[in-house]
């Protein structure tokens, strides 16, 4: 939590910390706007295409950094020394944004590919495929959260599920060096291979899409803070309530 | 995109670019919203001195 959190006076979980994260967020997302749509010129190879790359590639970097975050929290509630719900809100709420940042990718991926390769989808690449079956895996995840059962049996059942899923994500990684793909190797990692433009702007993506997963992220984890201590007072309500039931109902 | 560039470049690709970042600002901002949302619905049935992270 932040030590400089301070309640901004209205409802809601804003404070001030993230009140000025939201603004950061909101301008860089407008600067990344304007100059990848604008400002940038255009690539030497793949010309006007690569304006969607200022957005696919960070979010695909965000949802690994969000599936990591995700796995690193369940094996986290997994042992027994470290098992907190606090975890598991952290796992849930990092799988909820990855599964969109995984999402986002798939999307701007395809649209990137409709205009470089003529085509959305290729079945046969191996980094889309796997890519999309990291979306399947977390979405099952967000599906085993919502089964039946007590806290812990769910909050348990999830993280394996979190720590199986991320086994596919050094998968997506490396299917580009591992395996013969459409889907490009990555520029970033080669020397030269691209100008300064696109690594500033890719930096730019980075930290906006970075900055707005730790707003969402906090809100959701106080989100969640609130709905289980509403659920907590509800159960001891009802059992209350149960018990007086009880009580009335048996013969004198 | 300038004027230069919108009138050599094919509409559908134009319109591929402009999705990709209309679709990407209107994931982020459903997420805020909604987020936001069950923030307001919450806090307001737990006294603020309670909220956790104050």
């Amino acid at each position: 939590m932040i030590a400089s959190a301070r309640p901004t006076g209205r409802t809601g979980t804003g404070t001030r910390a993230t009140g000025a994260l939201g603004l950061v967020t909101l301008a860089l997302f407008g600067f990344l706007l304007v100059f990848g749509l604008f400002n940038s010129p255009a690539d030497a190879v793949q010309r006007d295409s690569v304006r969607i790359l200022y957005l696919h590639v960070p979010s695909a970097e965000m949802a690994y950094i969000a599936f990591a975050v995700a796995a690193v929290a369940s094996a986290a509630y997994l042992w027994r020394r470290t098992r907190s719900k606090a975890w598991d809100r952290v796992a849930n709420a990092s799988v909820e944004l990855g599964v969109v940042f995984t999402g986002l990718t798939l999307v701007t991926g395809m649209m990137w590919g409709r205009i470089s390769w003529g085509v959305y989808w290729d079945w046969a690449d191996t980094r889309l495929v796997s890519t999309l079956l990291l979306f399947v895996m977390f979405v099952g995840y967000l599906a085993v959260r919502r089964l039946d059962g007590s806290d812990d049996q769910r909050a348990r059942r999830s993280a394996v599920v979190a720590l199986v899923a991320i086994l596919d994500v050094p998968l997506v990684h490396f299917s580009v060096e591992w395996f013969q793909t459409t889907h490009p190797k990555s520029s970033l990692e080669t020397a030269g291979a691209i100008d300064g433009t696109f690594r500033f702007l890719h930096f730019v993506g980075v930290v906006t899409f970075f900055c707005g997963y730790l707003w969402l992220m906090m809100h959701r984890n106080r989100v969640a803070m609130l709905e289980e201590r509403l659920a907590g007072e509800e159960l001891a309500t009802a059992i209350a309530e149960r018990q007086r039931e009880g009580v009335a109902g048996v013969p004198s | 995109m300038t004027a230069a560039v919108l009138a050599y470049m094919p509409r559908e690709d134009v319109g591929m670019i402009v999705a990709a970042y209309v679709i990407v600002a209107a994931a982020g901002g459903a997420l805020v919203w909604r987020v936001r949302r069950r923030g307001r619905q919450l806090t307001q049935r737990v006294p603020r001195e309670e909220w956790p992270w104050t």
